[in-house]
């Protein structure tokens, strides 16, 4: 999720190499899928590839400064955030009700689908009422889409407690889900909030702390996933080769 | 310094909001997760208690199932067969005693008696070997494993038919049910000559009534013999205050009634 306007070399540089692994993860699930076809990983898989087609489109914005699509300059459509605001959205949701598929209790499930809908109004009406949905990141959506992503997780997490699946934790690709989830939301947000300073002209210090902070929470959330379709592929029916579940 | 007199950034109140938010869910999840660890532990740690109360219990249970059996053997050996031969033993006694001159009477009265106080010494302790028996397998299962061998060996066809909810007897009152019921089915055996034999416990709200039905030659209940079987079965009945008749006809069979109530039992 490099969502914002690149304006130096090795941050095009660092930017395509967070293209690269999410390609790669999507790549990697997409086998994956194939090995293990539930609809909790089919989602998974189709979450990210949306969020490469996302991004590849977010690129679209280095070209407005650059190349061809300098018409663009002076529009609202001149940075790319309003593309990356909707799919942060549909980011948040995916996450809120992934988890859902893991639990058993009707009432978590219950509430997690009345915090969908709090969460999707919500961000809804920050687009409509406030003036930022073309230049910064939407601050209170963040917010409270961070704190139901974790709400979320902790469901998950009272769920393995119960179950006799805690034992088998390391081989349950939801795990790393949430580990990347939680780790790059916790992270990434409070920057997020100051996505309108992201600007050399105003701090530089402050630039090359997003940068770092963004790029090593993308970083490390991509080779989460990548490590657990990696390890939850190699125990997948080593007995029995043709079942699937 | 300067800040103090400035006012935040809508993003400072934000990022302090969103700190906030972050830390108490942290603290809220914690301290859930906390007591949902707990109640897992405990509930885990009372699991493995109780499997090993059942392992004991089970464990027991067969120890105790082994020994019974054991016992029931024996006890039935005893009672049948060393009983048998010594009976037999008498007999010879018997006869010897009018084949032999006067003066061995004395030595042979003595080796009756002898032969006699053993075989009374086995019957009691068959008879201590089975109230084991008694007490650990309840009334109900004690009746049935006895029904079930008449029938296995083949003396006659036993039923028994239990009606109403079972109401748990105290076990001193239920070895000596047990005890009427056995000495009546022993009688049926020996005199009776039945071929079927039903055994009827209905646990009333107030007494549990036992009635034990037999199809053999019967006998005049008007005629006092001197087997002491009829006295035996009403005393004990007397002992736990239950009402107990026996009701026979020649050529009829047998009825035993027993009607014992809960409360005037200690």
């Amino acid at each position: 999720m490099q969502d914002f306007l690149p304006q130096t070399i090795d941050s095009v540089i660092a930017g395509l190499l967070i293209n690269f692994f999410e390609v790669l993860a999507f790549l990697i699930g997409i086998l994956y899928y194939q090995n293990n076809k539930t609809k909790p990983t089919f989602y998974l898989v189709w979450f990210l590839g949306i969020t490469v087609f996302s991004e590849l489109f977010g690129w679209y914005a280095y070209f407005v400064n650059t190349g061809f699509l300098n018409f663009l300059k002076g529009t609202v459509f001149e940075s790319n955030y309003w593309s990356a605001n909707i799919y942060s959205i549909v980011s948040y949701l995916f996450y809120i009700n992934y988890f859902k598929w893991y639990l058993s209790t009707k009432r978590s499930i219950e509430i997690l689908n009345f915090v969908s809908i709090v969460f999707f109004v919500i961000s809804l009406s920050e687009i409509l009422f406030s003036d930022g949905f073309f230049i910064r990141f939407m601050p209170i959506s963040n917010i409270i889409g961070t704190l139901f992503v974790f709400l979320s997780i902790a469901f998950y997490y009272l769920e393995l407690l119960k179950s006799d699946q805690i034992l088998q934790v390391q081989k349950s690709l939801p795990f790393y889900v949430s580990v990347g989830a939680l780790i790059f939301h916790l992270c990434s947000t409070p920057l997020f909030l100051y996505s309108s300073y992201y600007s050399n002209s105003i701090d530089p210090g402050f630039v090359s702390l997003y940068k770092q902070v963004i790029f090593g929470s993308n970083y490390l959330l991509y080779t989460i996933y990548i490590a657990g379709f990696i390890i939850c592929f190699r125990k997948k029916n080593p007995y029995f080769p043709k079942k699937n579940f | 310094m300067l800040s103090e007199k400035e006012p935040l950034l809508p993003q400072e109140k934000l990022l302090i909001v969103y700190f906030i938010a972050v830390l108490l869910f942290f603290t809220i999840f914690a301290i859930v997760f906390v007591i949902a660890f707990q109640r897992r532990k405990n509930k885990f740690l009372k699991e493995r208690y109780e499997a090993e109360q059942r392992y004991q219990r089970e464990l027991a249970d067969s120890q105790i199932e082994i020994q019974e059996q054991t016992l029931k053997n024996i006890a039935w050996e005893l009672h049948d067969n060393v009983g048998q031969l010594l009976s037999v033993a008498n007999i010879q006694l018997n006869v010897l005693m009018n084949a032999v001159p006067e003066i061995f009477y004395d030595q042979i009265n003595e080796t009756k008696s002898i032969v006699q106080e053993t075989v009374q010494e086995i019957r009691t302790l068959s008879k201590v070997l089975n109230n084991e028996v008694v007490l650990k397998n309840g009334l109900l299962a004690s009746l049935q494993v006895e029904l079930d061998r008449f029938k296995r060996l083949g003396y006659l066809d036993a039923s028994l038919k239990i009606t109403g909810d079972i109401i748990p007897i105290n076990s001193s009152s239920e070895i000596i049910i047990f005890r009427i019921i056995q000495e009546f089915l022993s009688n049926v055996l020996k005199h009776a000559r039945a071929s079927k034999l039903f055994v009827h416990l209905d646990y009333k709200e107030k007494a549990l009534d036992i009635r034990a039905i037999d199809d053999g030659v019967g006998f005049d209940t008007a005629i006092k013999t001197d087997s002491s079987g009829m006295e035996t079965m009403s005393s004990r009945a007397a002992l736990i205050h239950a009402d107990f008749s026996i009701d026979s006809e020649i050529g009829k069979g047998t009825q035993l009634f027993l009607s014992y109530p809960y409360k005037t039992a200690q």
